[in-house]
């Protein structure tokens, strides 16, 4: 049986996703992966195993602020932790971001030993 | 165009963000000066990425030979989705360095081309490209703005609020 926690990475560039699955698998995550906000909630959805998301904010089709909005908006989502791997670094987005329940924001690049610190903080927490 | 003093601001901040990008991923660059060496006339892989805001709009060009990428590329991504991320982030860096002034970009999503023997030729608006060496290859980054006249680049004051590369805040 995988007893592995499943991280869900969701960004339009296959080059973050396969730095953060890099880090993440040595650290003992699975993880997987989806292109854009629509993708992402739709796994999401469908995925009940999923124990945390890492999300970008500029996608196309939807971006990360919006799917937050609306995973957010699911009752069994509500203690998800979700946290914005982004290059966006102003206040008012961030305070965006928390008011629409995200945990935390991320300015890439990321360091990779605080990125582990942070998922394993926030999965222990889920 | 943009102002003379606006140039000099704008060309400073981006210039900066391309060595302290690339730094982030182990790699030197070192400006090459005005009227130096280097010519723009072998790169290989281009990024190309759009942003806008209430005074200025524009695109701003990565360009490099392929060996600084390569160096930079820790997880061997492929090329053309590696010089997409770092044109993303290297206009996310400017982006940031430039709120303090008063000015909030909304950027696009980038796109990337791959070539041979890519020259590039400059219009009247673009700022000159900022050429830096690194130990074995060239990397390239121009502007090609479009300001209205009533564009206020303010002088920053106190500390930003504004998170920097690498921050990581938990709620």
């Amino acid at each position: 049986m995988n007893d592995k926690k499943r991280i869900l990475v969701v960004d339009d560039s296959a080059a973050v996703r396969q730095q953060v699955a890099i880090v993440l698998a040595e650290a003992g995550f699975e993880v997987v992966e989806a292109g854009d906000g629509v993708d992402g909630a739709s796994v999401i959805a469908t995925d009940r195993g999923i124990a945390m998301v890492i999300c970008d904010v500029n996608m196309p089709r939807m971006n990360g602020l919006d799917m937050v909005t609306q995973v957010k908006k699911e009752a069994q989502n509500a203690a998800l932790p979700i946290v914005m791997l982004t290059t966006e670094g102003q206040p008012a987005m961030i305070k965006q971001a928390k008011d629409a329940g995200a945990k935390g924001w991320i300015v890439k690049p990321f360091k990779a030993d605080q990125l582990v610190a942070t998922v394993k903080k926030l999965t222990a927490a889920a | 165009m943009l102002k003379a003093e606006h140039r000099a601001i704008v060309r400073e901040q981006l210039s900066d963000s391309c060595i302290r990008l690339f730094e982030a991923y182990g790699v030197t660059l070192v400006a090459d000066p005005p009227g130096g060496a280097a010519e723009l006339d072998d790169l290989s892989m281009v990024g190309v990425i759009g942003f806008t805001s209430n005074h200025m709009r524009g695109t701003m060009v990565l360009a490099a030979t392929d060996a600084p990428l390569t160096a930079s590329n820790r997880v061997m991504a492929p090329a053309r989705d590696w010089i997409a991320e770092l044109s993303n982030q290297l206009l996310g860096r400017f982006k940031n360095r430039l709120i303090p002034f008063g000015v909030e970009l909304q950027m696009s999503t980038p796109l990337s081309l791959r070539g041979s023997q890519l020259r590039l030729v400059t219009t009247e608006r673009a700022l000159e490209p900022d050429i830096f060496m690194s130990p074995n290859g060239k990397v390239a980054v121009w502007l090609d703005v479009e300001a209205s006249p009533d564009l206020v680049l303010a002088a920053p004051v106190g500390v930003s609020d504004v998170a920097s590369e690498g921050d990581t805040l938990l709620f």
